[in-house]
């Protein structure tokens, strides 16, 4: 194989693997982002960062399902809010969170 | 102003030569301790640190160890002529050359300077150059993401838990780091090279396989070379020079002097001063033992000793102050022996779930350790590359490997990006 060959075939299988990706993560939508999330039920995987994942879903999909939230540190992050039954609240809290941070979850 | 003091040395009388080196070195080194160990030498003296008087805290200006580094090397090559002065062009793109501006490797003006005017009218690097500098950086890129930052999750698991370590823990939270800061280091500067050589700059690389060395010599030739070559050339030979006779004892003096200032370097920290002062120690000792031809050591026996003479400085150099680094060692080296591994089984599960992710991470730990020690360093696999179809699967598979792992798992910033 040629350099130049090989170069190519390199680049289209990584553009392709790309495309690939961004398909699969348009197609599973985990935060909602990409189409109508209403009524949908979304985990929070405890494998992602939980700072982008509550960041990403309070996008769409928090304003779409919820009345409400709760903002927070570690002392709220392991509230049951589930078990409310007036008024479906987001548990929007995480470990370290300050006003700053929670200004931009907020907004 | 480096640029202009390089000129001057170059015309001037041998006397006056001698005059603008030296005032370029005292503003160099002027210029990195200002900004990076005044409050560190002041904070020292204990009337001022008992006084709390400190300088105003500076922020560090981008890669400034590494570009004063360049400095300096470009005015003392410029002065023993290895070099003529380059245009101002020439000299800026070598100090600010972005491949290795913020982290190295620590490239010598007369191996990269000279590589410039060939840039002139240049067409780009051939095809063969781009293919080995893509197979270079997608090694880097797994190193950093997939393997330095597995270990990254447990050594920084580890040294943000010491009081509750046991024995067993404490050993393998240290072993992590040294793994981490390896993969990390070698990753970054893999791909630095690589991003170098798009276009078509060779710069030299900077590890060769260190964690399989038998003794700190060998260790230091291949960890970290750019920087070893630095020391060697630029602190320890002028210490050497400086006395009258070379004796055993004195080239182990100079080893020492040379590593401590060269563990400073990196921070502003007595830790770091403890870091290259272990190594100074190690590789006297080492010097006087090949002299002296005292017995050779198993082959085994070497490997461990080396293994344990870093791994012992690593942690100097991970944790945040003498006291937490004394304080590991006592968890390292406690009179009871505890063997638990709460904290270890703790790493896995609440940094990276169970399941899937715990797998992924495990995995590439032990990928990590086997390549370390029993793989082709990526400088070796870098010359024997070959545009081959298992070459492109791997490039392919490395690269898409990494772009996914990126995208699951939180980006650690690089070590020493601090620095």
């Amino acid at each position: 194989m040629t350099a130049r060959r090989w170069i190519v075939f390199t680049v289209a299988t990584l553009v392709g693997g790309i495309a690939f990706s961004t398909a699969l993560g348009i197609a599973v939508d985990p935060y909602g982002l990409f189409r109508d999330p209403t009524g949908r039920k979304l985990p929070i995987y405890v494998s992602t960062s939980v700072r982008r994942a509550k960041f990403l879903m309070n996008k769409r999909y928090v304003p779409a399902n919820f009345d409400g939230l709760l903002v927070g540190a570690s002392q709220s992050l392991l509230w049951s809010l589930p078990n409310l039954s007036v008024a479906r609240v987001f548990n929007d809290s995480v470990g370290g969170q300050n006003t700053v941070e929670a200004q931009y979850y907020v907004n | 102003m480096n640029w202009q003091l390089a000129r001057l040395i170059s015309n001037a009388s041998p006397q006056r030569r001698k005059t603008y080196l030296q005032a370029g070195l005292v503003l160099n080194i002027g210029y990195l301790c200002t900004f990076k160990y005044l409050n560190f030498f002041i904070g020292s003296i204990p009337y001022f640190a008992h006084h709390h008087i400190l300088a105003p805290e500076l922020a560090f200006p981008l890669g400034i160890s590494f570009f004063t580094l360049a400095q300096i090397m470009y005015l003392i090559d410029c002065y023993e002529q290895l070099m003529p002065p380059s245009s101002l062009f020439d000299h800026a793109t070598f100090v600010s050359f972005f491949p290795y501006v913020i982290s190295g490797p620590i490239s010598r003006p007369k191996r990269i300077v000279h590589q410039f005017p060939a840039l002139n009218g240049f067409a780009g690097p051939d095809a063969d150059t781009v293919a080995r500098a893509m197979y270079l950086f997608s090694m880097g890129l797994v190193k950093k993401v997939v393997l330095a930052d597995a270990f990254s999750k447990a050594a920084d698991y580890g040294f943000a838990n010491i009081s509750s370590l046991s024995t067993v823990e404490a050993w393998c939270f240290a072993i992590s780091y040294v793994f981490q800061i390896y993969f990390d280091f070698s990753g970054y500067s893999d791909m630095a090279i690589a991003s170098a050589l798009f276009f078509g700059i060779d710069v030299q690389h900077n590890f060769d396989a260190p964690l399989r060395t038998k003794s700190i010599i060998e260790f230091w030739q291949r960890w970290h070379i750019s920087l070893t070559s630095f020391i060697t050339t630029y602190i320890y030979t002028p210490i050497l020079k400086s006395f009258s006779r070379v004796t055993l004892a004195r080239s182990a003096f100079a080893t020492l002097l040379a590593m401590t200032i060269a563990g400073l370097w990196h921070g502003p920290n007595w830790t770091f001063v403890i870091f290259g002062a272990i190594h100074g120690l190690g590789l006297a000792t080492n010097q006087y033992w090949r002299k002296k031809k005292m017995p050779k050591i198993p082959i085994l026996a070497s490997w461990l000793i080396t293994f344990l003479v870093y791994l012992f400085s690593f942690v100097f150099f991970r944790a945040p102050d003498i006291h937490a680094s004394l304080f590991y060692f006592s968890r390292m080296f406690s009179w009871h022996l505890s063997l638990s591994g709460g904290n270890l089984a703790a790493t896995y599960k609440l940094l990276n779930g169970e399941g899937p992710m715990a797998a992924i991470l495990l995995i590439a730990q032990i990928a990590g350790i086997v390549a370390a020690l029993a793989g082709k360093s990526t400088d070796q696999l870098g010359r024997d590359f070959k545009p081959t179809m298992l070459n492109y699967l791997t490039v392919s598979a490395c690269a898409l490997f990494a772009l996914f792992y990126l995208n699951s798992s939180v980006a650690k910033p690089f070590v020493y990006f601090r620095f």
